[in-house]
Formats: structure tokens, sequence, C-alpha cells
């Protein structure tokens, strides 16, 4: 955070692991040009935060301690205008492919599994960090 | 009345009118003849002869049956079922039950006399008797009115009247005469004799009575009766049948009775008068009852019924041998009604009253009542008794007769029947109970053994997935960071580092198919109809030799969690199962939400269940199924389909409750 400047990327971190969310903060943080403002394990912290900061990506995680990633989305995508120009990347351990394309119904930018594309995701907000612009969704 | 009557009374006793009672009794073959003269115009009846019967009690009769009767001609044969004799003839000591009347009227009918012939048991009078009486009646009418004739207008009568006589009755009578010298030789025979015995009077004379005449037995009855009435004097009667040459062969037997009396000539027997009467027909009545009475005896004794016979104007009640054998009485004690009654068990008694009232009241046309009889040795039996009454001319109630039966063991064997059929009834009722009962508790076990299981399951899937998941993912992490880190590609630590994190990847691999095989992990993240279709896919891929077609809505609102999974089981269940066993190449899938319920119908075209599908191996996941509906309240089937080969399942669950 000390390298902020007006360009950054600026992520939300939803995700229910603590320890998760700590390893994840880390390593998104040493990708310059993204700047973290906020991670919630919740799902109405989360809908809550993307209103207050409206950040350019939010990083979902399915499985919350209250609500789920999945309504999260269902919000997002319902009310277009009120969480205008936020991209939604899921990165979850549900990874059946019927997970994905609901997702990706529902308006999801990008998936991630959670074990196996780590490095796909940091790749991924990399890419944003060096465009300054959000990617088209890869699906 | 015009014409007085001029009857003198002649002198009794008259050997004149004696003859006449005496030949009636003879011809008629009845132990009693009576001749009575009547004045009508004082009503007065005189009684003139007597056969067979002494003086007073024959006057009784006459006097009792009254000039009402006796200018009748009558034939009853028994007069006990008479109500015009019953009372009169029943106070005679003459014991009169049969009865033959001929009235005797003069030239110019005016009733003078009555001739009535009587016999002490019932008999039917044959036509034939009756002209025979008749005949004799006639006899004593023209000996009444020649007395009178006599002492009125001798010289009006025309000679040699008397000495023709015989000669008339000999040749226009009913009854065969025959006339046999001492010796038993036949002089003389009439024209009804040759015509009976078929032979004529040439060839009848000097034959021996025993030739023309079979006895019935001994062989030498006759010649003994012959010679007994020469040497007595005294008239004998006996039985005898015509011998077959006096009739075809194909006609049945005739019979006789032969009436033997003394020819008297100053004070000598000088031979013996014959009178032949036919009873060819009372003998066959007579063998015919006795048949009757023999079959009936054999059929009571077969069945061991007992037959009453209860006189309803006398109350006299007679009961057979058998009949007091049932009720435990000797043949030497009394019977009537009343010692009857008080044998019938007190329980009963109403019953059987009740039953006898109707009858005889003419309500039921039959009398019918099962009761019990208490035994003077305390023993009790079953009796079941029917009868009839038999009413009068005037509809009236005479007697009342029927059967009784000992029905003591076939009631005994009714009431351990149904003692028995009662305890396997119970016992049955107890069992249907029982099996309610146990079914029912094994069906709250099998149902508390799926929510236990689903219930732990659930809890190792989530460790599994919350707690060692996060951790691997962590690990996984923490290995990726590392080798982000790592700018020497060819170390052996970037190396080592690089199987590490394909190991945690293989683990976290793992962990999801066990996750994924304990709890559907879409049931949970996108509900009940995506995680069909993705069960679908996954089929489809797993039996490609299966066409898999499905209706799955998008999405199946409201639906518990353990509801979810409880249908999710039983499609996945049965799609295996299709797999396994069924041969199917088509399998169709359809889950609907409908009226409250979730409709799920899994079906296929393969060979369809076998008839002991439920003893098979498959019985288990099938009881499942079916716990798994019960749970929810719900009805679940499995059959063959109706509409085309293969196996149809269908679970109906309410989605409320």
């Amino acid at each position: 955070m000390e390298r902020e400047r007006e360009a950054a990327i600026r992520v939300v971190l939803i995700e229910d692991s603590p320890a998760l969310r700590q390893l994840l903060s880390g390593m998104i943080a040493d990708i310059s040009g993204i700047e973290i403002i906020g991670a919630v394990d919740a799902e109405d912290q989360a809908l809550a935060a993307l209103e207050q900061y409206h950040p350019d990506v939010a990083i979902i995680d399915l499985e919350l301690n209250q609500g789920s990633g999945l309504n999260v989305l269902r919000q997002i995508y319902a009310q277009p205008d009120r969480y205008h120009g936020l991209h939604a990347v899921v990165f979850s351990n549900h990874a059946h492919a019927s997970v994905r394309e609901r997702c990706r119904m529902l308006g999801a930018s990008a998936f991630f599994d959670k074990t196996f594309q780590m490095d796909d995701l940091l790749d991924y907000l990399q890419g944003v960090a060096v465009k300054g612009a959000v990617p088209a969704s890869p699906h | 009345m015009n014409s007085p009557m001029m009857v003198p009374m002649p002198p009794t006793p008259d050997v004149r009118y004696d003859r006449i009672t005496r030949v009636a009794a003879m011809s008629l073959i009845s132990p009693i003849a009576l001749l009575a003269m009547i004045d009508a115009d004082e009503d007065a009846v005189r009684l003139i002869s007597v056969f067979g019967a002494d003086a007073p009690s024959a006057h009784c009769m006459i006097g009792e049956l009254g000039t009402g009767l006796l200018r009748n001609a009558l034939a009853i044969d028994d007069a006990r079922l008479d109500t015009r004799f019953h009372d009169t003839v029943a106070g005679c000591s003459i014991g009169a039950v049969a009865y033959c009347n001929a009235p005797l009227f003069d030239a110019d009918g005016e009733l003078i006399g009555s001739l009535c012939v009587i016999d002490t048991r019932p008999r039917q009078w044959s036509s034939g008797e009756i002209d025979t009486l008749q005949d004799v009646a006639a006899l004593a009418m023209d000996l009444m009115q020649g007395v009178s004739v006599t002492v009125r207008a001798k010289e009006a009568e025309p000679p040699g009247f008397f000495s023709h006589m015989p000669a008339w009755f000999a040749r226009h009578t009913t009854l065969g005469l025959l006339a046999v010298d001492p010796q038993g030789r036949c002089l003389w025979g009439n024209a009804t004799c040759e015509q009976m015995l078929a032979v004529p009077m040439a060839s009848m004379q000097g034959r021996a009575l025993t030739e023309l005449l079979q006895p019935l037995q001994p062989d030498d009855a006759i010649d003994m009766a012959v010679a007994g009435v020469l040497q007595s004097g005294k008239a004998q009667l006996l039985e005898v049948r015509l011998p077959s040459s006096s009739y075809g062969c194909y006609e049945p037997e005739r019979f006789m009775s032969v009436n033997i009396a003394p020819i008297e000539y100053e004070g000598d027997v000088i031979g013996a008068g014959v009178i032949l009467t036919e009873i060819s027909d009372r003998r066959k009545s007579e063998r015919d009852l006795r048949l009757a009475e023999e079959r009936l005896a054999l059929a009571c004794e077969a069945a061991n019924v007992g037959l009453w016979f209860w006189d309803l104007r006398t109350n006299q009640l007679e009961w057979t041998e058998r009949c007091r054998g049932i009720f435990g009485l000797s043949g030497a004690e009394p019977v009537n009604y009343e010692i009857f009654s008080d044998l019938v068990h007190p329980e009963d008694k109403s019953l059987m009253e009740l039953a006898m009232e109707e009858a005889l009241a003419g309500q039921t046309p039959d009398y019918h009542a099962t009761f019990r009889v208490l035994l003077a040795d305390n023993r009790m039996r079953w009796i079941e008794a029917r009868g009839r009454v038999f009413t009068n001319n005037r509809g009236e109630p005479a007697h009342f007769m029927g059967a009784m039966v000992d029905v003591t063991a076939l009631k005994q064997n009714e009431t351990t029947l149904q003692a028995r059929s009662d305890a396997l009834l119970t016992l049955n009722d107890n069992l249907a109970e029982l099996v309610e009962a146990r079914t029912a508790e094994l069906q709250q076990l099998s149902q508390s053994l799926i929510e236990l299981a689903e219930k732990e399951k659930a809890e190792l899937a989530r460790e599994l997935h919350d707690e060692l998941g996060a951790l691997l993912t962590v690990a996984h992490m923490e290995v990726a960071g590392a080798l982000r880190r790592l700018t020497d590609k060819n170390s052996d630590l970037y190396q080592q580092l690089t199987r590490a994190r394909e190991t945690i990847q293989e683990t976290t691999m793992l962990k999801r198919r066990v996750v994924e095989g304990l709890r559907p992990s879409l049931l949970e993240s996108l509900g009940l109809a995506e995680a069909l279709r993705a069960l679908v896919e996954q089929y489809k891929k797993a039996a490609a030799h299966i066409v898999c077609r499905a209706e799955i809505p998008e999405e199946i609102p409201d639906l518990r969690p353990d509801l979810s999974i409880a249908l999710y089981r039983i499609a996945q269940e049965s799609l295996t199962n299709i797999a396994k066993y069924a041969g199917a190449s088509e399998v169709f899938i359809r889950i609907e939400h409908a009226g409250g319920n979730v409709i799920l119908e899994v079906a296929d075209n393969g060979l369809g269940l076998p008839e002991d599908f439920r003893e098979r191996a498959t019985a288990h996941g099938i009881s499942g199924m079916q716990q798994r509906a019960a749970h929810f309240k719900g009805v679940f089937s499995i059959m063959n389909r109706t509409d085309g080969p293969g196996t149809r399942v269908t679970a109906v669950i309410p989605c409320s409750g």
C-alpha cells in the first residue's frame, strides 16, 4: 500500500478462511498496480463493502461464513447500476463445470479453482494491473 | 211322514237277524256288526242284533250315533280323525275305529234301520266291501219288510218268494260262495266263485278245496280248517292265495279271505259253506304299509331319529322306542307333554314353546326347534325337533307329529370348531398387530439409520471440505508462493517443491471425490435441479451405452436440504440400478414440482423387475428409497411399466412438512 497511485486497480477480497485471506492478501499485494482495499468473510459485509468502496475487482469465494458467494454474484448481476464498473472474479474450490457455468451466467468475469489455478488468478491480476483495465472474460 | 211305519218290533234275539250281522261281519272280515231298527217318528233307535260285541257297549254305540248318523251311508276309515265320530266313538267301550254303515229303507223310502260293521283298527273300506255291506243290508231290508209284509199282508206275498231268495243272492252277490261235503270236496259254487277261481262249476265239483285254493301256511291249513269246522261246528276264518292258474302270470298275486262255516241239518253237520272275499287290495295295502313302516323304522334307526305323534284332541302323546331312548326313558314310563316339557333345559324352554305355539297357530308351516334336555342322570343332550300340524276338514289342528334327533355330538363339534376358529382368529389378529408393530418399528429404525447416516456423511463432508480443504489450499498456496519466488527453475529445491505441490493437488482431488460422494456439493451450491443435471451428465459419461433423457426444470424452489438429498439419492440409486441390472438402452428421468409435491420419475426400457426382486441384493437399495420417501410422508413405487418394457420408479413427496 506504500505504492498508492491514481491508476492502481482496487480489489476487495471476499473469503471466509482467515488463513487464506491473509495468504492471498499478501500475494496479491506483491503485484504492482493492485491494491487490496478491503477483505470480508460474509455476504452482507461483502455487499456493503462493494457499495461503499466501488472497487474495480471483487475476488469472491463461493463459501462464506454467512450467505454465499453466488448470492453476492446474483446481487451484482441484478443491480448493474449500483455496482457499476465492478468485475467479479470467482476463486473457489467448487470447481464443477455447472458451478462455473452458473457463475458465468451471473456475470462473473473469471473463475479460478482455488487449488489448481492460484497461479492463473495471480497472472490474471498481473495482467489487469499492467493493462490498467480488466480484460474480457476468459470464458 | 205320510205313511206311518208299520214295523212291529220282532222278538229279540231273532236268529234271522243274527245271521244278517254274522254274514255282514264275516263278509267284510270285521270283528263287529250291529243291526238296528229305527223309528223315525219317535227318533228312537233299537238294537236288534249284535255280532262280536257285548250288548251294553253295542247299545252305547248305537245310542251315541243316533238317527242323525245312522241314516247316512258312511265309510269311515279312522273315526279318531273324524270329528263327527271322535267324541261319541271314544266314549263307548266297543273300541270302534273303522266304521261302515248302510241305512235300511222301506219300499216308500222311509228310514227303518241301519246295518253297520265296525273294526277296532283303522282300515280302508274298499268299494267291494261297501257294495257287499249294501247287499247284506238289502237282505236285511227284505227280511224286515218281509216281517212287515208277513204280518200286514200275508196274502199279498207271491208264493215261493222266500225259497227263491237264496238262489237270487247266490247269483248276484260279490262274494264267492262254495259248499263242500264232509270230506272237504267241492259240491257247488256260485258264479262269482267260478269267476274268482277261473274254474267252471263242472270241473270244480268233486275237487278238494285245498286244490282250488292255496294255503299261505302251513300247507295243510285249508284241510285242517275244514276238518276243524266239521268237527267243532264252529266257523273259521283264514286267508289264502289263489293258485297261479287262475290269473295271468304277469298279474299280481291274488288273495282271498275264506270264511268256513258249518252247515247243519237236524243237529248234524252235513258239510261246510265257504264264503270267499277278495282281499288282494287289502293285502297289497298291508304289505305296502308294512314295507313303508319297515323302511321308516330302518331310516329312523340309521339316522337315530325318534318319532312322536301327538293327538291334540285326546292330548295323547306317543313316542317311538328310539324317541324315548333319546330322552333316557324306558318303554314302561308314561309320556305326555308335561313330562317332555319338564325335561327341556330351562334356558331353551321358552324358545321351544314359542316354535311350537307358532306351528300350532299356523304361523309357520312347520315346527322346528333345537334345544337342550336335561336327562334324569343330569346328562345334557342337544335335540333337534321337526314336526308338522295336521288339521281336520274344518281346519282345526287335529294332530301334531314329527321327529326328534339327538344332535349332541354335532353341537359339541360345532362348539369345538367355533372355539378353535375364535382362537385362530384371535391369534391371527394378534399376529397381524405384532407384524404391524414390528414393521413400524423397523421402518422407524431404518429411517433413523438413514437420517443418521446422512447426518454423519454431512458432518464428515463438512470437516473434509472446510477443515482439510482449507488446510490443503493454504499448503498449496504456500508452496506455490515459494515456487514463484524461486528464480532458478532447475534447482533441486524447485523440483522438490513442484513435486510437493503435485502431491497436494492429488490429495485435494482425492478429497474432492470423497466429499462429492458423501454430499453432492452441487446440491448445496446450486440446488437439486442443477445437481440432478450434473448427475445425468456424469451418468451419460459413465454409462455410454444408455441414452439418457432428462426433463428437469430450471429450478425447483423452496426445497429443504434434507429433502433435496433424499430426492437426489433416490435418483442416483435408480440410475445405478438401471445401469447394473436393467439391461436398458434408454433411461428417462423427470422431476416436477406440482401441487405442493415433488414428483420424481425414473423409467427405463430394460428387462423389468424379476418376480423375486424384493428378495434380491437390490432389495436393500429399493427399501432404502422407500424409507427415504416415507420419512418425508411421501409415496414410493417401483413396478414394471404398463406402456412398454422396463421398470418405472416413482416418488411423490410433499414439499412442506
